[in-house]
C-alpha cells in the first residue's frame, strides 16, 4: 500500500542529486572494488586476442561456450528496461517510477557488454569490420544478410540506440536541474545537454509524447531482439536441442525473467549505496515481485515445452542430449541447480508477502534467479553441441579455462561499474517522475476504509 | 573455364580397412598442423578426413566397423548461409568452398556442420624446422582465428582445369585424373580402392556410375543437405537390416 | 442522480445506485422478450442440424478417420472461443481492471457451455488412432508423442481427463463467481427461474466470512482454470493435430494455438457484449470504455499471433530440413493455402488495420468488426489445422510422404460445423436467464471505487486499488 507522506520537491532533488555533488566513501570503495574486476577482465581479453582463442576451453564440437552463453545473458538482462520502462509506462503502473531510470541503464550497459562478447569471441577481432561493412566495394561483397549473426548485431544496435535515446529523452529535464544547481564547467556540459530545457507546458508537452512513442516504438524492437538472439540457435539445424520453434518466445521471457531479477538486485545495492529508503520502498519490491512470479511461471511453462517438444520426436540424438542434461555428471547437477535457482527456490518465496518486501530476501532470490538463467543459457548452448548428431566418435566435453571465467565474471563488475559511474553524473532515480507520482497520489474512502488510488486520465 | 563439373566422392565403406592413409596423406598435402600430444589432449586435432571406428556388437563376438568422413560437400550446406561475412560459399563446381582471408572465425559454420568437418585454428599453426621445407606450394597455410576444411584438393582441381583442359585441350576423366595424379590426395593413397573421386555430370566417370548402386545412400539424409559425397553400404552377411548410416 | 430509475451511462460512467443496478439487472433476466425467443429458437433448429449432420457422417461414412476431421475442427474451434472465453473475467479480476467489471459474467457463463464441448468430444476419442498400433514396432516408426511413458492410456485417458477438469473447474467458478448474484434474484423475482437461482445460492448470507471465502476460492479456480485452459490446448493441440502428421515436431504451435484461444476469448466477449449492447439493452453497462480496453488487449494479441506463427513457419523454414518442409507445405504453402491466407488476414491483418486506429478503438463498432473477422478467422484456421492433420492416412513414420489433397466441406460436415455453434449459443442463452448476465457485484464495486475528480485543470478518474 502506498503510505500518504509527500517529501516534497527540494527534498526530492536533494536527495536524488547528492551523489552528483559528492559521494560518500563507500560509493568510491564499490567502485574501487568493481574497477579491479574490470581491470581483471581487460587483462584476460588481451591476452587472449594477442595469444589466441587457444587459451579457451573450446575445442571440437564444441566451438561456442562460456562467451556466447555470457552474450545471451547480458542481452537477456537488457530486456529489463524496456519492461520496466516502456510497458509499465504504457499500461500506468505507478509503481515503476523509481526503478524506470535504473532499469534502462542496465539495460544499455548490458547491452554493450553483450556486444563485446561475440566480437573478442572470433578468432580475429582485428578484422570484425567486415561483419558490419561491405568490405570490398569493387566486387560488392558485403555481410551476408542470411546469415543469423547479421541480424544480432544489427538487432542489438538498433535496440542499444533507442535505449539511449530512450534514456535522454527521460533524462532532459533532470538534467535542466543539475544545470540550475551548478557552476562553470559542469552547468556549461549540462545547460549543452539539457537542450534548452525551461519547463514551459509545450516542453514537457513534447517531452511526454517522446515518452510515450519511444515506448510504443521500442517494444517490437523489445520482442525481437530476443527473439533474434534465438535465431543463432534454432536457425541451427545441425545441432539437436538448438533446432526448435519455441525459442523465440521462450528466450523472450526468458529475459523479462532474468531481466527484472538483476534489476532488483541493482536497485538494492542502489538503495543502500545512495541511502535511498524513501525512495526504493518495499511497496515497490512488492509489486517487483508479484511481475516476477508471473514472469517466472510463465517462462517455466516454455521451459517445460521446449524440454517436452525436445523428447517429442524421441530422435536418438535427441534422447542423447537429454540423457547427457539430465543424467551424466557434471551436467546432471548443473541442471538441478539450474532448476531450482531458476525457478523453485525463488518463485515459491515470491508467493509471500514478507519475502517480497523483504531487501534481504529479494536480493537472494534475485541473485539465484540469474545463477538459474546463466546455466539455463549454458545448458541450452554446450550439450547441444557435445551431442551432436548421431557421429558419436567425435562427441566431446567442454570445460571452461581460468581465461574464459575470469572474462565472465568481469562482464558482472564491468556493468554495474558503468551503472554506478552513471550516478555520478546523472540521477539513476527520474526526479520528475518521483514528483508527478506524488501529485498523482489519491485515496477513495469506501465507508470507514481508506483505499489508496491514483488519478488516471479519462 | 569449363563451369559443367560438379565434383563429387563415392566412398565404399565395405573396403575400407581402417588404415588411416588417407588422413596422413590429406596432413601432407594441405599443410595442416602437425596433431601433437597437446592438440590431441585440448580435443582439437585436425583431420580433414578422419576414420571414424565404431563397435558392433560385444566381446568376444564384436566387430570393428570404419567410416571414413570428410567435408561432404553438400549442395544445400547448412554452413553457408550462417556465415556472416560470405567466408564459405558454393561454387559452381560442387564444391563447398572456404575463403581464408574474408574468415573472421565466428565459428558458426561449425556448429552448423552436422558432419563435424570444419576445423578451427585455435593456435598460430607451427611446424618444426626440419618440416618446414615439406609444405606444399600450391596451398595456403592458415593463420589462427579461421576456419579450415577439406576442399577435395581443389589446388589439383584448379591444377587439372590449366594443364588438361587449357593446355591441352583434352576434357578432364577418370583416366587424366589417375595418371596425372590430379586425384585428392587420400584418393590416391587409399590402398584399398575405397575412395573414388570425379565428376558427377560426366556419364563416364566411375563416381556417376557408383552413385546408382543398390547400395549407395548420403550421410543424415534426413538434414536434406543432399551431400556430394556418396556412401555405399557395408556388405554385412550375418548382420540384419542395418538403419541408415 | 438518484432520480434516475434504471443506471446509465454518463461520460462513459456508470451512474446509479446499487438499488438501481440490481433492480434493473434482475427485471432484464427475469423477462423474456420477443427477440430471445426467436433466437434461442433459431439456436435451437441449428443445433438440431448439428446433430442430423452429426448422425449423418457416423452411419453412412466409411470407417475412415479422415471423415471426422471437420468435428475435431469444431471441438478445437469451440475450445478456442468459448471455452476461452472465460479467460477474459479472470484475467481482468486478476489485475483488478475496473472496466472488466461489467462484462466478467458475460465471459465466464460460456464456461456453461463446456457441457456441450464435452458432448461433441466423444466421437472424436473413440476415432483417435492408439499412439502404438502394435508394441513391437520399432520405435523410430511410432507415431510422435508427448506421452513419453504414459502410453498404454495415451492420449485418450488423459486428454478426456484435462478436458473434463476444465469443464468442471469452469462451471465452478461460474457459480461460486455469480452466488451473490443468483440471490439477489432469487430474492428479487418470481418465477420458476427465481427460484432455481434462490436454490442454487441457498446457503448465502453474505457475511464477511463468505465474501472472504469465495474471494479465495474464485482466485484458486482462476488459476487452475488458467493452468487447465492452457493444459488443454497443449495437449489438445498435439494429440488431435500434430502427433498426426508425420514429421511435424513443432513446440511452438501449442502455445500459439492457446495464444490464439485467448485472442478469440476477447473476441467472442466483445461480439456477446455488442450484441447485449445493440439489442439486449444493457446499454448501461457496455460502454466505449469497454471496448475500449478490450480492444487494446485484442490489438496486442493480434500482433502476438502473428509473432508466433512467424517465429514458428520461419524455423521451418529457413532449416530447410525436408521433413519440415513437408509439413509446411502441406498446412501453409500447398494443400491448405488459402485458408491458411483467410486467417492470415482475419486473425491479423484486418485486426491490424482495424484496431490500429485510435478513433475506430474508440468506438463500439470497430472492435465489434474486428472480432467478428477474428471469429471466422480461427473457424477457418482450426479447419485448416484439424482437416489436414486427420485426412492423413499414415500417422506413423519419420516423415510426411503423401499428402492428400485439401479435404472440402461435405453438407454433413457443414451441419456439424453450423450445429456447434448452435449448441453453444443455446447453452448459453438459457442459463443467461437463470445466472444474470451482468455482475452485479462487481459493478457495484466499481461504482464504489472510481471517482471523478478535477486536478490541475483536468478531469482525472481516481481508481481505488485495495489490496
Amino acid at each position: 500500500m502506498q503510505e500518504a507522506t509527500k517529501l516534497g520537491d527540494k527534498k526530492i532533488n536533494d536527495d536524488l542529486l547528492a551523489n552528483i555533488f559528492g559521494s560518500e566513501r563507500r560509493y568510491w570503495l564499490v567502485c574501487g572494488f568493481l574497477a579491479m574486476g574490470v581491470g581483471a577482465f581487460a587483462l584476460a581479453a588481451g591476452y587472449m586476442i594477442v595469444t589466441g582463442l587457444g587459451v579457451t576451453g573450446l575445442n571440437r564440437p564444441v566451438f561456442w561456450g562460456f562467451f556466447i552463453t555470457n552474450f545471451v545473458f547480458w542481452v537477456g538482462i537488457s530486456h529489463a528496461g524496456v519492461m520496466l520502462s516502456a510497458i509499465l509506462r504504457l499500461t500506468k503502473a505507478e509503481w515503476r517510477r523509481p526503478a524506470t531510470r535504473a532499469a534502462e541503464i542496465v539495460t544499455v550497459f548490458s547491452l554493450f557488454t553483450a556486444l563485446m562478447m561475440p566480437v573478442i569471441h572470433t578468432g580475429r577481432p582485428w578484422r570484425i569490420i567486415y561483419w558490419f561493412l561491405p568490405y570490398d566495394f569493387q566486387r560488392m561483397i558485403w555481410p551476408n544478410i542470411r546469415s543469423a549473426l547479421v541480424w544480432d548485431p544489427t538487432a542489438i544496435n538498433t535496440y542499444l540506440t533507442c535505449s539511449i535515446l530512450f534514456v535522454f529523452v527521460a533524462l532532459i529535464p533532470d538534467l535542466a536541474v543539475i544545470r540550475d544547481r551548478s557552476t562553470g564547467i559542469r552547468r556549461l556540459i549540462y545547460s549543452g545537454l539539457s537542450l534548452g530545457w525551461r519547463g514551459t507546458s509545450q516542453q514537457w508537452k513534447l517531452q511526454m509524447m517522446a515518452g510515450v512513442l519511444l515506448s510504443a516504438l521500442i517494444l517490437p524492437i523489445f520482442v525481437s531482439v530476443h527473439s533474434i538472439v534465438s535465431f543463432d540457435f534454432s536457425m541451427a539445424i545441425s545441432v539437436k536441442g538448438w533446432h526448435t520453434t519455441i525459442f523465440a518466445p521462450y528466450f523472450v521471457i526468458g529475459a523479462v525473467h532474468s531481466g527484472v531479477s538483476a534489476v532488483v538486485t541493482v536497485l538494492i545495492l542502489l538503495r543502500f549505496l545512495f541511502r535511498w529508503e524513501d525512495y526504493i520502498k518495499p511497496d515497490h519490491l512488492d509489486a517487483l515481485g508479484k511481475l516476477l512470479a508471473v514472469v517466472g511461471t510463465a517462462w517455466f511453462f516454455f521451459f517445460a515445452l521446449e524440454f517436452l517438444y525436445g523428447i517429442y520426436g524421441a530422435e536418438p540424438d535427441e534422447i542423447a542430449l537429454r540423457t547427457t542434461q539430465l543424467f551424466s555428471m557434471p551436467w546432471g547437477a548443473m541442471f538441478i541447480a539450474f532448476l531450482i535457482t531458476g525457478y523453485f527456490f525463488p518463485v515459491p518465496m515470491w508467493l509471500f508477502r514478507s519475502v517480497r518486501r523483504s531487501m534481504f530476501w529479494m536480493t537472494i532470490t534475485t541473485i539465484s534467479v540469474n545463477i538459474g538463467m546463466w546455466l539455463e543459457r549454458f545448458l541450452i548452448i554446450v550439450p547441444g553441441l557435445m551431442r551432436k548428431q548421431d557421429l558419436s566418435f567425435v562427441w566431446n566435453v567442454y570445460s571452461p579455462s581460468i581465461v574464459e571465467i575470469t572474462i565472465v565474471l568481469g562482464t558482472f563488475c564491468l556493468v554495474l561499474l558503468g551503472v554506478l559511474l552513471f550516478a555520478k553524473a546523472f540521477p539513476l532515480i527520474p526526479l520528475y517522475d518521483i514528483k508527478e507520482g506524488e501529485v498523482l497520489q489519491g485515496e477513495v474512502t469506501v465507508g470507514r476504509a481508506k483505499v489508496p488510488a491514483a488519478f488516471h486520465e479519462e | 573455364m569449363a563451369n559443367n563439373h560438379k565434383w563429387g566422392m563415392v566412398i565404399d565403406i565395405d573396403k575400407c580397412t581402417g588404415c588411416q592413409a588417407c588422413v596422413v596423406a590429406c596432413q601432407s598435402e594441405n599443410n595442416i598442423p602437425i596433431n601433437t600430444e597437446d592438440l590431441v589432449l585440448q580435443r582439437r586435432a585436425f583431420q580433414w578426413i578422419r576414420i571414424e571406428r565404431y563397435w558392433e556388437g560385444t566381446y568376444p563376438d564384436i566387430k570393428a566397423r570404419f567410416m571414413p568422413i570428410l567435408c561432404q560437400h553438400c549442395e544445400n550446406a547448412p554452413c553457408e548461409p550462417v556465415c556472416p561475412v560470405y567466408a564459405t560459399y558454393h561454387n559452381n563446381e560442387g564444391l563447398n568452398v572456404q575463403v581464408y582471408n574474408r574468415c573472421i572465425g565466428t565459428r558458426y559454420c561449425a556448429n552448423n556442420c552436422p558432419y563435424q568437418v570444419r576445423f578451427f585454428n585455435y593456435w598460430e599453426p607451427e611446424w618444426p624446422e626440419e618440416l618446414k621445407s615439406q609444405l606444399n606450394p600450391d596451398v595456403t597455410v592458415r593463420s589462427r582465428g579461421i576456419m579450415e576444411k577439406c576442399t577435395f584438393c581443389v589446388q589439383k582441381i584448379r591444377r587439372a582445369q590449366v594443364e588438361v583442359e587449357q593446355r591441352d585441350g583434352e576434357a578432364i576423366d577418370d583416366e587424366q585424373l589417375r595418371t596425372r595424379n590430379l586425384n585428392p590426395a587420400c584418393v590416391q593413397a587409399c590402398p584399398s580402392d575405397v575412395l573414388v573421386f570425379g565428376d558427377f555430370n560426366d556419364p563416364n566417370s566411375r563416381v556417376a556410375e557408383l552413385s546408382h548402386d543398390e547400395r549407395h545412400y548420403k550421410l543424415f539424409e534426413h538434414l536434406g543437405t543432399d551431400p556430394n559425397v556418396i556412401y555405399l553400404k557395408k556388405i554385412d552377411l550375418e548382420a540384419e537390416d542395418e538403419d541408415h548410416h | 442522480m438518484k432520480t434516475t430509475i434504471s443506471p446509465s451511462l454518463h461520460d462513459g460512467v456508470l451512474q446509479g445506485t446499487f438499488g438501481d443496478v440490481s433492480r434493473d439487472v434482475v427485471q432484464r433476466t427475469s423477462t423474456i422478450g420477443g427477440l430471445y425467443k426467436k433466437v434461442l429458437g433459431a439456436s435451437f433448429a441449428l443445433t438440431g442440424v448439428g446433430v442430423v449432420g452429426f448422425l449423418l457422417i457416423a452411419f453412412t461414412g466409411s470407417d475412415d478417420r479422415s471423415q471426422w476431421g471437420y468435428l475435431a475442427a469444431m471441438v478445437g474451434y469451440l475450445l478456442t472461443t468459448a471455452l476461452a472465453a472465460p479467460m477474459v473475467s479472470i484475467a481482468c479480476r486478476s489485475v483488478r481492471a475496473n472496466w472488466g467489471k461489467p462484462l466478467a459474467r458475460v465471459a465466464e457463463l460460456y464456461a456453461i457451455t463446456g457441457l456441450g464441448v464435452l458432448l461433441a468430444y466423444v466421437p472424436l476419442v473413440v476415432a483417435l488412432p492408439a499412439l502404438y498400433p502394435n508394441s513391437d514396432a520399432p520405435r523410430e516408426s511410432l507415431r510422435h508423442t508427448i506421452w513419453v511413458f504414459w502410453h498404454p492410456h495415451a492420449p485418450h485417458i488423459y486428454d478426456s481427463l484435462a478436458l473434463l477438469t476444465l469443464v468442471i473447474t469452469g462451471i465452478a467458478l461460474l457459480l461460486i463467481s455469480s452466488i451473490p448474484d443468483m440471490a439477489d434474484f432469487g430474492a428479487k423475482a418470481t418465477g420458476k427461474r427465481a427460484s432455481i437461482a434462490a436454490r442454487l445460492s441457498k446457503s448465502w448470507r453474505g457475511t464477511q466470512k463468505q465474501w472472504k471465502a469465495r474471494r479465495a476460492a474464485i482466485g484458486l479456480l482462476s488459476g487452475l482454470y488458467f493452468m487447465g485452459f492452457l493444459t488443454l490446448h497443449y495437449q489438445y493441440s498435439s494429440d488431435f493435430a500434430m502427433s498426426l502428421v508425420p514429421g511435424w515436431k513443432d513446440s511452438i504451435f501449442p502455445v500459439w494455438h492457446a495464444l490464439s484461444g485467448l485472442q478469440c476469448a476477447c473476441a467472442t466477449v466483445m461480439v456477446t457484449m455488442y450484441a447485449l449492447r445493440r439489442w439486449g439493452g444493457y446499454t448501461a453497462y457496455f460502454g466505449v470504455n469497454q471496448f475500449w480496453s478490450l480492444g487494446k488487449i485484442m490489438l496486442a494479441l493480434s500482433l502476438l499471433w502473428f509473432y508466433f506463427w512467424f517465429m514458428g513457419f520461419f524455423t521451418f523454414w529457413y532449416g530447410r530440413i525436408p521433413a519440415e518442409m513437408a509439413v509446411l507445405e502441406f498446412l501453409f504453402t500447398e494443400q491448405y493455402r488459402i485458408l491458411f491466407l483467410v486467417a492470415f488476414i482475419l486473425n491479423f491483418l484486418a485486426p491490424l488495420l482495424i484496431l490500429v486506429w485510435n478513433k475506430v478503438r474508440r468506438s463500439t463498432g470497430g472492435p465489434a468488426l474486428a472480432a467478428l473477422l477474428i471469429l471466422i478467422g480461427a473457424l477457418v484456421d482450426r479447419i485448416r489445422i484439424y482437416v489436414g492433420s486427420w485426412s492423413i492416412e499414415d500417422s506413423f513414420g519419420h516423415s510426411l510422404k503423401e499428402m492428400p489433397p485439401a479435404q472440402l466441406p461435405t453438407i454433413p460436415d457443414a451441419m456439424v460445423i453450423v450445429g456447434g455453434i448452435g449448441l453453444v449459443l443455446m447453452i448459453y442463452m438459457i442459463v443467461a436467464k437463470v445466472i444474470p448476465i451482468i455482475s452485479m457485484w462487481e459493478t457495484k464495486e466499481q461504482l464504489l471505487y472510481v471517482s471523478h475528480r478535477s486536478l490541475l485543470k483536468k478531469k482525472y478518474m481516481l481508481i481505488g486499488k485495495p489490496d
